[in-house]
């Protein structure tokens, strides 16, 4: 029987950053930005349709337990493309690459609506 | 404890408001598509008096809530857009965990996509169940699908069904997992016997399938519930007070009022559970 090695070439593993780690260094740059006032977290979520589900969520700590989703993502194992849920906006897009994610979150985190929750929930957290 | 949930498609109806939460007696109230003056509302609310009803402030805006208890009776949980989850924690009686919804209409999200939010909201639902530690839950509010629509029923969605004594088993295998009930005493106000609301929403269209009427405006309970649930209460309403919501066709009035009509139920959390 042949020895040869079927598998070929393996793809990097390195140069491939998931949804949710993006989703993440996001989130970080919230408490950055407000001394803490807000804070984003990613959360898992449950999709029956769909293998991987996470959502971007803000919360601050002078509202106890309290959180609103801005946006969520769904995927498969292959990853791309994935469903980028506008929580805030009601909108869904199909994400064809990491490119793509990047711009869909853009659009999403610099909407006037979200805008609009952020003050919000500031306005909220500095009054407690 | 008497809720009113209307949708009030951004008009201006202080005074109708009003002679509802006097006439039923109103302890909280949930508006979506609220675009007024709240503090002229309120003004409305408390004529002469000092703030029977209040102004329940959060981050979010959508559904509004107005209620005779004050905010230290509310614990904010969850919002996002569409969906809103806290939980009424009255003095002595049992606490309750409510789920404000006004689901995206058909005019923009495809039918077969309706489902979809419907198994998020499950799972969001479900999520603050277990935070707190309990299944007392009722989810109302315009979910722009009707009683019978794949997202209401399917196990994975909301599960809602129209018979209590199928609820009240409380859940349901499929594929080797429980999914838990909800109880949908909607079903039974559809149609023109007898007199009164046919459905909450009234749509004509030229399309094959034309329903005319729909209930779109829902409350759903948990089997834990059920039985604080008064049946009776439960009224899709076509009045405020002496004033028609229906228009002389007997459609929904969408110039003097909303193109949603009103809905009130009422869980009597004192003495139903006994």
């Amino acid at each position: 029987m042949s020895q040869e090695n079927l598998w070929g070439e393996l793809p990097d593993a390195q140069s491939l950053v998931l949804p949710q780690n993006i989703l993440k260094q996001q989130a970080s740059f919230l408490g950055k930005m407000t001394g803490n006032l807000i804070e984003a977290k990613v959360t898992k979520s449950i999709v029956p349709s769909r293998a991987f589900s996470y959502a971007l969520e803000i919360f601050s700590s002078a509202l106890a337990g309290y959180s609103i989703r801005i946006l969520q993502i769904d995927y498969d194992i292959t990853i791309y493309p994935l469903e980028l849920h506008d929580m805030v906006n009601q909108k869904k897009y199909g994400v064809g690459d990491e490119k793509e994610l990047f711009h869909g979150l853009k659009v999403i985190l610099q909407s006037e609506n979200v805008k609009k929750v952020l003050s919000s929930v500031l306005a909220h957290a500095k009054a407690k | 404890m008497k809720f009113l949930y209307w949708n009030l498609n951004k008009k201006s109806l202080y005074n109708l408001i009003y002679q509802i939460a006097n006439q039923h007696d109103i302890d909280v109230m949930l508006f979506s598509e609220m675009d007024f003056d709240l503090p002229k509302l309120l003004q409305a609310l408390n004529p002469g008096e000092s703030g029977i009803y209040r102004y329940i402030s959060r981050p979010f805006e959508d559904p509004i809530i107005i209620s005779r208890l004050g905010d230290e009776f509310f614990t904010m949980h969850f919002d996002t857009s569409g969906i809103s989850v806290f939980q009424l924690n009255p003095i002595i009686v049992p606490d309750i965990l409510i789920v404000v919804v006004h689901l995206k209409s058909k005019l923009y999200l495809k039918t077969e996509d309706q489902p979809f939010y419907c198994q998020e909201l499950a799972s969001i639902i479900e999520e603050y169940e277990t935070k707190i530690g309990h299944k007392r839950t009722v989810v109302v509010g315009d979910f722009n699908m009707n009683p019978f629509e794949q997202g209401i029923i399917v196990s994975n969605g909301l599960h809602a069904i129209m018979d209590r004594s199928i609820a009240l088993k409380e859940s349901r295998k499929v594929s080797g997992k429980d999914y838990y009930f909800f109880y949908n005493p909607m079903w039974r106000h559809f149609g023109d016997y007898p007199e009164g609301a046919k459905g909450t929403y009234y749509y004509n269209s030229s399309n094959p399938v034309n329903y005319y009427w729909n209930i779109f405006d829902q409350v759903l309970i948990r089997p834990q519930l059920i039985k604080y649930f008064v049946d009776s209460d439960l009224q899709i309403l076509t009045k405020a007070g002496d004033i028609k919501l229906l228009s002389p066709a007997g459609l929904p009035d969408k110039i003097n009022a909303s193109d949603h009509l009103p809905i009130i139920f009422n869980l009597n959390l004192i003495s139903g559970g006994e």
